[in-house]
């Protein structure tokens, strides 16, 4: 025996009422793609499941002031699909575009992705080169936790998912002098979670030689989706040029710190993909080559 | 007299006899099926690879709520023993388990989760014993014994001419070693079975392909009589050759026999993982010897196989290595020696090709080396020392006409000249590798007839009664149009039974692409043997000799008289009202001669089929990553009874091949699958496959059913060495060990 | 057993009810309770589409969605694909190019390919394997389930479709004049 009781939630306040009556058996549920499995293998327990896939309020996504929100409920299929998201922040159309499959897009949301807390979610790294953060609500209040401390560890989420309900993502409209890209690298084209993925944004408005901010985000390559700081204050550094790419791919790889794995590969190719494709990546954001 | 022109339905691409209940949903494959009453059986396995049993404790599961039995050894009521081929396994282990899920017990409960959560409250005492989890380990002086009689399971040489010799005066000689991995069949549906038990008999629903040894098997184990076990062929879900002996049948069956109440076990796809048969991981050491102008004199190869923690169908496995393992090449000298050894981890079984596309992996892998050594075209290689009518095996079968290997190579050539290769960009770099093959129909030098029956009824109506199951590939369908070719009757209008043990006559087993060439010549055989009767009956009643009788699908007429005919029913009812039941039999077994035990020299097959297959890959030089682009091949099938149908084994078993070659890998940790189930076992999905060309060849085999050889297996065989070798051809790299993952590859960039 | 909740959903175009365990997954529910075993368990995983349904417009996997999610939802299976006579054009264009082997796949094949041509009835081939990526096919290497899918959308189209190439559909044998042998 699983769950003993699953209710809808149509409001928040719904929502989180069934939860804290609960007292921590309860457990939020969206699309369900991975908590049904990980119910199903005992990885993780719950007598309750409240669905806020119901809730109007985290349907939503689009730009509000400077913002991007979008709500707990909205899956990869319609942030891939955004024109909004394709204009102003396509990495992360393309990477919710690679998440599973078409069926698993079709309802899996970009929350579930982080609150699945794995190193390899093909939306919560772009997430974390935009500089998301997210919007947690509980019995207690509310409050906005960056993306990067949603992370405890490997499969564990900050959020506690059994009193608290993440509402929204939101992060800077990167705006016109940004530029996005995705990368990855898996076993197959469908169907794989990767072996190697990445997120790189970066602002070089003003002085055309130079980049202004970069944000670089990469998986599964640490517990949590990796911010490689080294390399990003490395782009910023000095004017652009093959060399400074290269240096900053180069110090990327050696500050993740990917392990050798059976199907991912060894530490060393690891290293070498993420050094590789952060080359070619950044060569062709910035047409060198 | 030549009654109407072969042929109408052969050689043309009509619908699957069974497509139409696929589509729809309608078609039952086991685990669809439902019993009022039905209990739900779930094994509980070994979680260790080897280790002592000391006690087995069934209270806390049998006390669950739900469960209705815990069956152990103890409670199997026949013999607690299997194996087809040599009997060394248990149904459910007793005192030893040798594998990691190795079944140990049966919960039984009303409901599968009641059935699932009892399993956690098994408890089982082991001892741990030190495993063994290479066949090298294995065969160590002293190595831990998996079984009494030690680990080493079979071993077996060839020698023809004199190799040694020959190599030592070869102008060239090229020695690789290669290794294959383990690889999971992965058919899509998981293993079922329902079983109902009444009044001292059994039925079993089953995806069986071979329903007859089936029930000799499983009814000495349930100790009953096998005329009082029936079982009935499901809708298979693919099989790849598995879903053989102990199957989630036999458990439902068991679990039937011990309640008295009907069963169905369904494997979860965990479980299929886990528990059932592998293709054999295999190291080959291979040694080519030839002339500077490319004229192959002499190979010498050493296998070593892991067959896992039983026999199985290991010694299947081992002879068609040992025939193939050569290649299709006239070679005088060659000698082999293949070793099988136990190890503790998983059941190496049968899959598509038993051995030799491990085997074909190296020797056209050494073709391709030479042809580069010698700076020689891979394609002219080829042809030169292609078989042909009246070349030699390596067993030393001098060749009859139907070999069709010559025009495979050639209209590849063709087919990859007008393709062309790209031009390398700054990152990838492309290349065409080709591999050939030939391949033995049938199983190895030893009987394995085929038998059908076809019944008429009183409207004229046909039934055909085949032993075995189609298994996805669409043997109904070609064994329907050929029983509709001899009897003038469209395919739709046959009907067909196949793998009741209640009706049909025992065909044999699907496997070793032995159904269109040996069941359906059983088929034909059956077909003309029913005419014949009709035939002479209609005679009589046109008062003509048989000989001057017209048959046209419904009735039979005179040739002289225009007006005077009877139809088939009439045949039919008149035939019964004198007592008389029309029903044409046949029974056809191909021609061999055993192999030499020393020498293993002998006529082992009935005919071969001939392959060549091409892929045009590019690779990345800095990732190492693998992309299949075109695939061109072609299949000397003798006849192709259904070309849309051949296609479709050629298209299936590229994508398997491409699995094989670039991503599919059972990875073991001491004797412990990582991760099994399907989301780390990477299967080509439509993104991976590339255009493929199918090109049918067709050299007609005289023994076979108009001329029909087989092509199921064939057809993956080439795959893998066609991949690698273009590897090689795109980058310069070697790969030698499967698969080639993007790592592998990468690696050989590096100095 | 822990029977107890009433789930009611939208099957094939008719309101069923069934009272099951409420744990229970969509995937049993419909094949259990209602019956519905054209819908296939490959993997129960999410990871070979076998179990696709079609619910509330969208392909998805029954054996990831708890059965009382699908509260209220609609839902298409083969079943209801299906016509009560003959096949639908997808269905017949499988049939008609070969593109069923063993069948496991098929009905979750067939469901995708009708909720992506319901969404776009031109696809290109590029688009239909993306398509059916999530859909696992051990047998047909998807090279005759692609073409089946384009011959489907035509024929939805009301395109007259050409027989398929190599392929001799309604010919039946035709049996020759009978004479003097
Ligand atoms: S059974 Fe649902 S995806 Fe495989
Ligand atoms: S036809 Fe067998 S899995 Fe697709």
């Amino acid at each position: 025996m699983n769950w003993k009781r699953y209710e809808r939630a149509s409001d928040l306040n719904g929502a989180l009422t069934l939860l804290d009556r609960a007292e921590g058996t309860g457990r939020v549920i969206a699309g369900g793609t991975d908590l049904v499995l990980q119910l199903g293998q005992r990885q993780k327990s719950a007598e309750l499941l409240v669905d806020v896939t119901g809730i109007d309020e985290l349907r939503g996504l689009c730009a509000s002031g400077a913002w991007i929100r979008i709500g707990a409920a909205v899956t990869h299929r319609e942030a891939a699909a955004s024109g909004l998201l394709r204009e102003e922040a396509a990495v992360l159309a393309e990477g919710c575009g690679m998440v599973g499959s078409p069926q698993i897009r079709n309802i899996a949301t970009l929350m579930g992705n982080v609150i699945t807390a794995q190193p390899a979610a093909d939306a919560a790294v772009p997430l974390t080169a935009l500089g998301a953060e997210l919007r947690v609500v509980s019995a207690a209040g509310e409050r906005w936790v960056p993306l990067e401390e949603a992370y405890r560890g490997v499969g564990e989420s900050a959020i506690d998912a059994t009193r608290e309900v993440a509402t929204e993502i939101r992060f800077r409209r990167p705006g016109a002098g940004a530029k996005t890209r995705f990368f990855r690298l898996a076993r197959r084209k469908a169907l794989a979670l990767p072996v190697l993925n990445g997120a790189v944004c970066l602002w070089r408005d003003g002085d055309a030689g130079r980049i202004r901010e970069a944000r670089i985000a990469l998986g599964p390559v640490a517990a949590r989706p990796f911010r490689a700081r080294q390399a990003e204050a490395c782009l910023t550094s000095d004017r652009i040029t093959a060399a400074l790419l290269e240096e900053a791919a180069r110090l990327a790889a050696g500050e993740a710190t990917p392990r050798t794995s059976l199907i991912r590969g060894s530490e060393e190719y690891r290293r070498a993909m993420i050094r590789l494709y952060l080359t070619r990546t950044l060569w062709e954001m910035l047409d060198i080559g | 007299m030549n009654e109407k022109s072969c042929c109408e339905v052969i050689g043309r691409s009509v619908r699957r006899v069974d497509s139409q209940g696929k589509l729809t949903g309608k078609a039952r494959y086991a685990g669809d099926i439902s019993v009022p009453g039905m209990l739900h059986a779930r094994v509980f396995r070994s979680d260790r690879p080897h280790a002592r049993i000391l006690a087995i404790r069934t209270a806390k599961a049998r006390a669950s709520s739900g469960v209705v039995a815990v069956l152990t050894h103890a409670d199997i009521p026949g013999k607690n023993v299997i194996g087809q081929v040599k009997p060394d396994q248990q149904v459910l282990c007793a005192e030893k388990v040798r594998f990691v899920g190795d079944p140990v017990a049966l919960v039984v409960a009303e409901t599968e989760a009641a059935a699932e959560a009892a399993l956690a409250l098994m408890e089982v005492d082991y001892a741990d014993l030190p495993g063994v989890f290479t066949p090298e380990e294995a065969l160590r002086p002293g190595a831990p014994k998996i079984h009494e009689d030690g680990n080493l399971l079979e071993e077996h040489a060839l020698r023809k001419g004199d190799p040694e010799q020959a190599l030592a005066g070869a102008e060239v000689v090229i020695r690789t070693a290669y290794r294959t991995q383990m690889v999971e069949h992965a058919y899509l549906e998981p293993e079922a079975g329902v079983a109902v038990f009444e009044n001292g008999r059994a039925t079993v629903w089953m995806p069986s392909k071979y329903a007859h040894a089936d029930q000799r098997e499983l009814a000495t184990v349930l100790g009953l009589a096998p005329e009082n076990l029936r079982v009935v062929n499901t809708t298979i879900g693919g099989c790849f050759g598995d879903k053989v002996s102990l199957s989630a049948g036999f458990f439902a069956a068991l679990a039937a026999v011990n309640t008295g109440r009907p069963v169905r076990t369904v494997y979860s796809r965990e479980e299929s993982f886990i528990a059932t048969r592998k293709r054999h991981p295999f190291r080959i050491d291979y040694t080519l010897g030839a002339s500077r102008e490319g004229r192959l004199v002499a190979a010498k190869i050493d296998i070593l196989a892991d067959a896992g923690a039983y026999s199985a169908s290991s010694p299947t496995v081992l002879f068609k290595a040992l025939i193939h393992a050569a290649g299709p090449y006239d070679i005088p000298h060659v000698g082999m020696k293949l070793t099988f050894a136990y190890t503790n981890n998983p059941v190496g079984g049968s899959m598509r090709g038993l051995g030799v596309p491990q085997t074909a992996f190296a020797h056209e892998s050494q073709i391709d080396l030479l042809a580069r050594k010698l700076g020689m075209d891979p394609f002219e290689l080829r042809l030169k020392n292609a078989m042909r009518p009246g070349s030699v095996t390596a067993t030393g079968h001098g060749l009859g006409d139907s070999v069709g290997l010559v025009e495979t190579i050639e209209r590849v050539r063709r087919e990859v000249a007008a393709i062309g290769t790209p031009p390398a960009t700054a990152t990838k770099r492309y290349g065409w590798g080709i591999a050939s093959m030939f391949y033995g129909i049938g199983q190895s030098a030893r009987p394995n007839p085929g038998r059908a029956r076809i019944e008429v009824d009183e409207e004229g109506r046909f039934t055909l009664f085949i032993g075995i199951g189609d298994v996805g590939q669409g043997s109904s369908t070609a064994m329907s149009q050929i029983a509709a070719e001899v009897l003038g009757r469209p395919v739709e209008e046959i009907r067909i039974v196949a793998g009741d043990t209640a009706s049909c006559p025992d065909s044999g087993v699907t496997a070793a692409s032995r159904v269109t060439y040996i069941v359906g010549n059983a088929v034909h055989m059956a077909a003309e043997d029913l005419l014949t009767q009709m035939r002479d009956l209609a005679a009589g009643f046109l008062r003509s000799a048989p000989g001057k009788v017209l048959y046209d699908g419904k009735a039979f007429r005179t040739v002289e008289g225009a007006g005077r005919q009877v139809s088939v029913a009439e045949v039919v009812r008149s035939a019964r009202q004198k007592g008389g039941e029309l029903c044409g039999t046949g029974v056809f077994d191909p021609s061999y001669t055993p192999l030499d035990p020393e020498t293993g020299q002998g006529e082992p097959m009935g005919t071969y089929a001939y392959a060549t297959q091409a892929a045009l890959v590019g690779v990345d030089k800095e990732s190492g990553e693998v992309e299949v682009l075109k695939f061109v091949a072609c299949h000397d099938v003798g006849r192709a009874v259904n070309p849309k149908a051949v296609e479709g084994q050629i298209e299936g078993a590229v994508s398997m091949g491409l699995g094989f070659s670039l991503s599919e890998e059972i990875l073991l940790q001491n004797g412990r699958m990582v991760k099994p189930g399907f989301s780390q076992y990477f299967l080509p999905t439509a993104l991976d496959m590339p255009e493929i060309r199918s090109l049918i060849a067709e050299a007609p085999e005289a023994t076979g059913p108009f001329g029909a050889k087989g092509v199921g297996e064939p057809a993956l065989i080439p795959t893998a060495p066609a991949i690698v070798n273009a590897i090689h051809a795109a980058a310069g790299v070697r790969i030698t060990d499967l698969p080639a993952t993007a790592e592998k590859v990468w690696r050989l960039f590096r100095p | 057993m822990d029977h107890g909740v009433k789930i009611r959903m939208k099957v094939n175009g008719q309101w069923r009810e069934a009272e099951t365990t409420p744990d229970r997954l969509l995937i049993d529910l419909l094949r259990e309770e209602f019956g519905f075993t054209g819908t296939k368990k490959g993997c129960g995983e999410g990871e070979c589409g076998a179990c696709t349904v079609i619910l509330n417009g969208r392909p998805l996997l029954a054996c990831l969605i708890p059965a009382a999610k699908a509260e209220g939802a609609d839902i298409l299976t083969v079943e209801g694909l299906t016509p009560e006579q003959g096949l639908h054009p997808i269905q017949q264009a499988f049939q008609d190019e070969g593109a069923v082997q063993c069948g496991y796949c098929t009905p979750g094949m067939v469901m995708t390919a009708k909720a992506l041509i319901d969404e776009n009835p031109s696809p290109t081939e590029a688009e239909i394997k993306r398509a059916i990526s999530g859909n696992i096919c051990r047998c047909t290497g998807y090279t005759k389930i692609v073409a089946a899918i384009v011959r489907g959308a035509a024929l939805l189209r009301g395109e007259a479709a050409t027989t398929p190439a190599g392929v001799d559909r309604e010919r039946v044998p035709q049996l020759p004049p009978v004479g003097p042998g």
